[in-house]
């Protein structure tokens, strides 16, 4: 379960996490770490964006 | 036909069964008509008569369950943002009528190769809902813009753009909707239709359905006039009885005995007891067939016989190869 | 009259908020909100006002109170100082989704004083308390359906409701004994209190304003005299009634012996009961209220340790009759009078006089609110809180004066009373010293299931009786009596434990608010203006004849004689109506003084005014109006259910409706009055676990589970309740076409067959919504292991898992990294079910030290399409379960060319007479060929004008027949049947019971510890018992080898050693052989005998031998070999 790495400030640190507000829908980057705070509005619930991933289904 | 089958109130009395007639080839030929009684693109109604109800059923149930279609088969999702989750925008997709003819297609021998111009179809949608798209919407009092099959794009295999048009292997409709977007709201997905039969799911049924009933004879024993005559047009569909005015006095008489549907309401009344004998008869089946419109009716009758008879072929031939061994 | 519709679906606006919510909908949570009103803009201060002062000195002799002056509750708003945030305001929906509680600051006003001379008062927040939904301080109280939509909440909300820790918890309404009306009642347990005890008493449940409760009982004893019950701190005391009476008042004894026996003067035995117990408390040595009250401020002073100690004894006996006696009562003469009458009552009673009237009729019963509760608890939590200041300040106190500063750290060091209000709510326990009058301190609130909208609606209209009734023996309060017609629904109650306990309020049934002060404070003038003369036991009051007494929510106010009083009545009555003087809300009982022989309540004219009471509106026949009658009043009142019922000069009512008896979703039901009644009560029990539509919102739901069915239908046979309540908006059924006919076997006992290709195209699909809430320990925070190459497959950068991925047992599911460790901590995906991420949440926080993201909400969904053995119902009490998917071509099917989706079994109707589905069949295929929907409302047709006629007739017009039968042909052999067949259209229900979530299987597994037998459990991958019966059975069929298979080898099968001369098998052991070490040898420890056998023995078997032998008896095998 346990992986050793050294800190994650080590990992690359460009990853953006892309995000949006639960009240005003507006679109925030953040960092891992980041508190979670809507930029525009000050909300506090963050929804996560679906990004372009394939899922396969049957159409059935 | 000399053995109809009585109606009564309840139920039906069969006067078959003690004197089954061995068959033959050669009476059968003679007897047997099939009557066309009204065609459209997608109906079909035909008389098939001078023929027993095993086989009029096995080309029902052949229709129904065996002539194969074209259907989506695998919806490949890259995104949906939309309302309508993934799985059941898979099923409605699934369930869309395809115009491509079944028959230009193999069937897809492993269910997990790769799709190719032989065996499969693919189709692409790509939708994105903006506000503008929204504002330019005729019914203003839509708050989402609707996605309709005429949003799918058909994308060509190999060589399928030299065989077909988009005409010849779209959606049968334009107007299907598919879902609602709200601004913003995205969906972009590829589906893969393949060629299947209906008892495998439903989709790939080619009929809306097809079924048959045996042709209602009505006959009046008596002479009914009158308000009863009244009465008794009343019991049956438009068209069944009519009435003629014979010096003054209506009198009842059977006018069309196939628009009867057999509601056997007539049989409510006292006063028509043993006045009226309704029955079916036998071997005259009215038979329906109404096509999703993937192909005409009369060839899917056809491609029914087709299997018919590859299935008796391959009964018989096993059959055969029993009593050899 | 109005008829079923389907212009709501079909108006071009649909799917639009209205302008304006829907009334009947909103009635849902009107009681709740009343009662938290109340609490807040009356309550809540009248319950400050009433705590009790701390008093104490401290070590410097500095002599300290504390009183609470105000208390007040503000709106659910972030924290002050929160930067960056545009709305203050914190909305229901962020507290759901973050699995928070939706709160408001308790702000306080303390003042103190030390020696007499006031501090400074100090202000303090002590602490964040729930808040109801919709009440006063919630910010959707006066919303509008688009502003109430636009916050991600349903057009329809009603509240009443609490959140708290992301869950809907609501307080359960319960039946308690009526306020303020002494009952006579008879209680066998009471024979065993003491000596002399009966078991006749008359109870009096006193509440006060600010809804604080004590139940004072007066009891008859069997040598002729009564004693109070007066319970104080969870222990009860019995004083006798004239101790008590002496301490109210100083009057002669004459002056309170006529007006006892006023009334009564031919009563000889009372006579003589009533001057025994005069004398007794002479022989005691009381003479006068002042030597009562020293008496018993002795007596009570241990008790109450929370006076300080400088108070008399006489103010100990105040106190204790303030709080302890009548407290609905502010006088002392206003006491003396109720008890004087409470005795008369008693012995009536006893002397079987006047009947018993019992505490389990509804007429002697109201309800408990939530905010009624919520407001006794905080009154309690305040003032455990004052003593807590107490405490904290002697424990900094050095022996000066106490400071502010002291003040201020000892304030500091006090517990917030967040904690306990918050845990009251999320688990319904109460934690209390008192008990608060409460029968029972568990299951006081209940989560708010959302399984699909009939659920949710019944949730606030259910009222049980209590949950000590439930583990009684009796029967007795489980009954539906006379009285419940009209507040509780005969037809709306599960089986089982909970049968008749747990009931539903009719649609019309409303609960009292309480009523203006100053209306109530204006009553008495009122009366007196219609004839009543005040109590005032002036001297000249006892000569007249016979009266009846005047009682105004418990207070003795005045007295009618008997020949005016059914024109007071009539003119109170016209009042009430009217509703200025005398509220609507009123409740006028007239207990009337029966003939000779003839046995009745005991006489008086009583009027409530209270609130939680439950009243019903009826039409007045004399005033051609609307008025509200309560649950005592309607026992003495004529009222008619319909028009030619009514019996000149004596019906003086009727009812509004015919089905105002019934409950919401009683009424839900399509002709209920044609199915045999139990039927109906079923149908109400599987009403509410029927998968539908729960809500609109599903992208913004996170409870822990929803059901939703993806294609749901309007039916088209409906009451006209079904869119008074807007039901279209929640569908949660499908129309299928039926055909009643026994046709492949597959549907024998209640099993049904579905048309496969309906499947295929979409029958019934649904799904299930999951949401967890995921919260790491502190210090740790979400982010994706950046060294695991297949991760990104997963999980996002965020470390939480895409949205659209299919997640099964062992898929990655979340990673976080821990700052202690210094390591990233994958977790993986657990249940065995295949989901999809439907949506994630991140939440963020206010508390400080939670600014790293750690707690994230996770939402999945499951496909669910019909699988065999799922359930499914009509409406009429009839389930069934999905035994075969049957495919289309064997189906039969009609002249029409219909196939049925749905075969229905023929044998399912003549033992369950349940007619209304049959007519439903009819209905809805002749409103299928006509495009219409046909009312289903109780007692719409009768036996003149027939439901079946009336659809016959219209089926005959479409083409059908009459009795709604067609002919089929076998789908099998394509021969025409030779029965005709009933075909139609029902309206099906999905029920939330599935396979998926029960199915069992076990070959091996996990077995117990101790006995070596499979464990049970599904979730622990258990087995199914065999059990005793199962054991009888498998004996009778003399089946010896399944029995072994069943109970030994796949049990627990083991070996053992059995010495044959010592006969035990727990002394053999395998050892080497003494002189080598290769070969080995069973030996007896104890005999050292090697004759040692074998056998298969149950291990649970070789445990009791052990577990015997510990006890020292030794159980000897005897075996042949």
């Amino acid at each position: 379960m346990i992986t050793e790495a050294e800190t994650p400030d080590d990992a690359p640190k460009k990853a953006l996490i892309y995000i949006f507000c639960g009240a005003c829908q507006a679109e925030n980057e953040m960092k891992p770490k980041d508190p979670i705070r809507c930029r525009e509005c000050g909300y506090r619930i963050m929804y996560k964006k679906r990004t372009k991933r394939l899922v396969v289904f049957n159409a059935r | 036909m000399d053995n109809p089958i009585i109606m009564n109130k309840y139920s039906i009395e069969r006067t078959l069964g003690n004197e089954i007639k061995p068959y033959n080839y050669d009476e059968f030929v003679k007897n047997f008509k099939i009557n066309i009684i009204s065609r459209s693109d997608n109906d079909l109604e035909f008389d098939l008569v001078g023929i027993d109800v095993a086989v009029a059923n096995s080309l029902r149930r052949v229709i129904i369950s065996e002539v194969p279609s074209m259907a989506i088969e695998k919806v490949h999702i890259y995104q949906n943002t939309s309302y309508i989750l993934d799985e059941i925008l898979a099923h409605r997709l699934g369930l869309i009528p395809l115009k491509a003819d079944p028959r230009q297609f193999k069937m897809k021998e492993d269910e997990n190769s790769e799709p190719n111009e032989h065996d499969s179809l693919v189709y692409e949608m790509k939708i994105k809902c903006t506000k503008k798209d929204l504002d330019a919407l005729a019914h203003k009092q839509f708050i989402s813009f609707p996605v309709y099959a005429k949003h799918i794009k058909w994308l060509p295999l190999g060589n399928q753009k030299d065989i077909f048009t988009e005409k010849d292997v779209g959606i049968i409709s334009d107007d299907i909707l598919i879902a609602k977007l709200r601004p913003g709201q995205e969906i972009e997905l590829k589906m893969f239709a393949v060629k299947g039969i209906p008892k495998d799911h439903a989709k790939f049924q080619s009929v809306c359905t097809a079924w048959y009933r045996m042709m209602p004879n009505i006959k009046l024993l008596d002479e009914i006039k009158g308000n009863d005559a009244v009465l008794l047009q009343s019991c049956f569909p438009k068209g069944v009885i009519g009435l003629k005015s014979v010096k003054g006095v209506l009198i009842a008489f059977v006018e069309d005995s196939r628009k009867d549907n057999s509601s056997r309401n007539v049989f409510r009344y006292k006063q028509f007891d043993n006045k009226i004998l309704l029955s079916k008869i036998q071997d005259h089946f009215i038979f329906t067939i109404e096509s999703v419109g993937a192909m005409d009716p009369s060839l899917i009758f056809l491609e029914a016989l087709n299997i018919l008879t590859r299935k008796v072929n391959s009964a018989s031939e096993s059959a055969l190869n029993q009593t050899e061994i | 009259m109005y008829e079923p519709t389907l212009k709501n679906l079909t108006n071009v606006d649909y799917g639009k908020p209205p302008d304006s919510q829907n009334q009947i909908l909103q009635e849902l949570g009107t009681p709740h909100i009343d009662s938290f009103n109340y609490m807040i803009e009356e309550g809540l201060n009248l319950a400050i006002s009433d705590l009790l002062p701390v008093e104490f000195d401290t070590k410097g002799k500095y002599r300290v109170k504390l009183t609470l002056l105000e208390a007040t509750i503000h709106q659910p708003r972030v924290p002050t100082g929160s930067l960056g945030v545009k709305s203050h305001s914190i909305y229901p929906l962020e507290c759901r989704q973050r699995h928070g509680t939706y709160s408001g600051r308790l702000e306080i006003k303390l003042s103190w004083r030390i020696n007499d001379v006031e501090q400074m008062i100090i202000d303090r927040d002590i602490g964040q308390v729930p808040i109801m939904l919709k009440s006063k301080l919630c910010h959707l109280e006066k919303m509008s359906p688009k502003q109430l939509v636009k916050l991600g909440e349903h057009q329809d909300e009603w509240g009443g409701y609490f959140i708290v820790k992301g869950k809907e918890r609501l307080v359960r309404l319960l039946l308690g004994t009526r306020r303020n009306f002494p009952t006579a009642v008879q209680r066998n347990t009471w024979k065993n209190k003491d000596q002399f005890f009966s078991d006749i008493g008359i109870l009096i449940r006193c509440v006060k304003d600010d809804l604080t409760t004590v139940t004072n009982n007066l009891h008859y004893l069997t040598n002729g005299t009564a004693k109070l019950m007066i319970p104080i701190k969870k222990r009860v005391f019995y004083a006798p009634i004239f101790l008590i009476m002496r301490c109210l008042t100083n009057s002669s004894d004459e002056f309170i012996f006529r007006h006892i026996i006023k009334g009564h003067e031919d009563d000889l035995y009372f006579i003589r009961s009533v001057m025994e117990m005069m004398r007794s408390l002479h022989e005691s040595n009381i003479h006068c209220q002042e030597d009562a009250k020293e008496y018993i401020g002795i007596l009570f002073r241990p008790r109450f340790y929370e006076l300080p100690e400088w108070k008399t004894n006489k103010e100990v006996c105040d106190h204790m009759l303030r709080s302890y006696v009548l407290i609905h009562l502010n006088t002392d003469f206003d006491k003396l009078k109720l008890l004087v009458f409470m005795l008369q009552k008693l012995f009536s009673v006893a002397q079987n006089k006047c009947l018993i009237e019992g505490a389990d009729g509804i007429m002697m019963q109201e309800l408990m609110l939530g905010g009624h509760l919520y407001l006794k608890i905080l009154k309690e939590k305040l003032q455990t809180w004052l003593n807590l200041v107490k405490i904290n300040l002697l424990k900094v106190d050095q022996g000066g004066q106490p400071s502010i500063g002291d003040m201020m750290t000892a304030l500091r060091r006090c517990d917030l009373i967040e904690h306990a209000m918050t845990n009251f709510f999320a688990t319904g326990n109460l934690n209390s010293q008192s008990g608060l009058g409460m029968q029972q301190d568990k299951g006081l609130t209940i989560l708010v299931e959302n399984i699909s909208r009939m659920r949710y609606m019944a949730h606030f209209r259910a009222v049980h009786r209590g949950a000590i009734f439930e583990s009684m023996r009796t029967t007795e309060p489980r009954r539906l009596l006379p009285d419940a017609w009209g507040f509780i629904c005969p037809v709306h109650t599960p089986d089982g434990t909970p049968c008749g306990l747990l009931n539903h309020l009719t649609k019309s049934c409303i609960v009292t608010k309480s009523i203006s002060r100053k209306v109530l404070r204006d009553i008495p003038k009122v009366l007196v203006s219609l004839g009543m003369c005040e109590a005032s036991y002036k001297p000249q009051d006892i000569n007249i004849g016979f009266v009846y007494n005047v009682i105004l929510d418990g207070r003795i106010i005045g007295y009618v004689p008997e020949t005016l009083t059914a024109l007071f009545i009539r003119k109170l009555r016209t009042l009430k109506v009217k509703g200025k003087q005398i509220p609507e809300t009123t409740e006028i009982v007239w207990l009337q003084k029966k003939e000779e022989n003839i046995l009745g309540q005991f006489p008086g004219l009583f009027l409530f005014t209270g609130n939680a009471r439950m009243m019903r509106p009826v039409f007045n026949l004399d005033l051609e109006q609307i008025e509200l009658i309560g649950t005592f009043e309607q026992v003495y009142l004529d009222i008619s259910i319909s028009e030619d019922e009514i019996r000149p000069n004596i019906t003086s009512y009727r009812e509004v409706t015919k089905t105002d008896f019934l409950s919401h979703l009683a009424c839900l039901i399509p002709l209920p009055d044609y199915n045999q009644s139990p039927r109906n009560m079923y149908q109400c029990q599987m009403g509410k676990q029927t998968m539908g539509t729960a809500c609109h919102n599903w992208h913004l739901q996170s409870e822990t589970k929803l059901y939703r069915i993806q294609s749901p239908a309007s039916p088209l046979f409906r009451p006209v309740h079904y869119d008074a309540l807007s039901m279209d908006d929640f569908p949660m059924g499908t129309n299928a076409v039926i055909a009643v006919i026994s046709y492949t076997g597959y549907d024998m006992e209640d099993a049904m067959i579905i048309n496969k290709m309906a499947l295929d195209r979409g029958f019934a699909h649904g799904s299930i919504f999951k949401t967890e809430l995921i919260e790491t320990k502190p210090h740790t925070y979400f982010m994706r292991d950046p060294f695991k190459e297949d991760l990104p497959n997963f999980l996002g950068v965020d470390g939480l898992p895409h949205i659209g991925l299919k997640l099964s047992k062992g898929t990655p599911y979340y990673s976080y990294f821990d700052e202690q460790i210094q390591g990233f901590i994958i977790a993986k995906y657990l249940s065995n079910e295949e989901v999809i991420v439907d949506s994630v949440r991140q939440c963020g926080d206010f508390t400080t030290g939670r600014k790293i993201p750690n707690k994230a909400t996770i939402t999945v969904r499951v496909q669910r399409n019909p699988t065999v053995g799922d359930k499914f119902a009509s409406r009429a009490g009839q389930k069934g379960i999905f035994s075969k998917g049957w495919p289309a071509e064997d189906l039969p099917f009609t002249e029409s060319g219909m196939v049925p989706d749905i075969v229905f079994n023929p044998h399912g109707f003549p033992s369950r007479m349940t007619i209304a589905m049959m007519i439903e069949c009819m209905a809805g295929k002749s409103a299928a060929v006509h495009g219409v929907v046909h009312d289903a409302t109780p007692f719409k047709y009768s036996e003149e004008d027939t439901a079946i006629d009336f659809f016959g007739k219209l089926l005959e017009a479409g083409g059908y027949n009459y009795f709604g039968t067609e002919q089929m042909y076998s789908g099998v052999d394509g021969r025409a049947m030779k029965a005709s067949i009933f075909f139609g259209v029902v309206h099906y229900q999905r029920l939330r019971h599935m396979v998926s979530d029960k199915w069992q299987v076990r070959s091996t597994g996990p077995v117990d510890a101790v006995t070596k037998q499979p464990v049970k459990g599904r979730k622990r991958g258990g087995g199914g018992r065999v059990g005793e019966m199962e054991r009888d059975a498998l004996i009778s069929h003399g089946t010896p080898f399944l029995m072994q298979d069943r109970f030994m080898d796949c049990s627990d099968k083991s070996t053992a050693l059995l010495c044959l001369k010592c006969h035990t098998i727990l002394t053999s052991l395998i050892q080497f052989k003494e002189d080598s070490y290769s070969s080995k040898i069973a030996k007896c420890r104890t005999c050292d005998s090697t004759q040692v056998q074998e056998i298969g023995i149950p291990n649970v078997f070789r445990y009791l031998c052990s577990e015997l032998a510990a006890i020292n008896i030794k159980l000897q095998l005897n075996i042949e070999v």
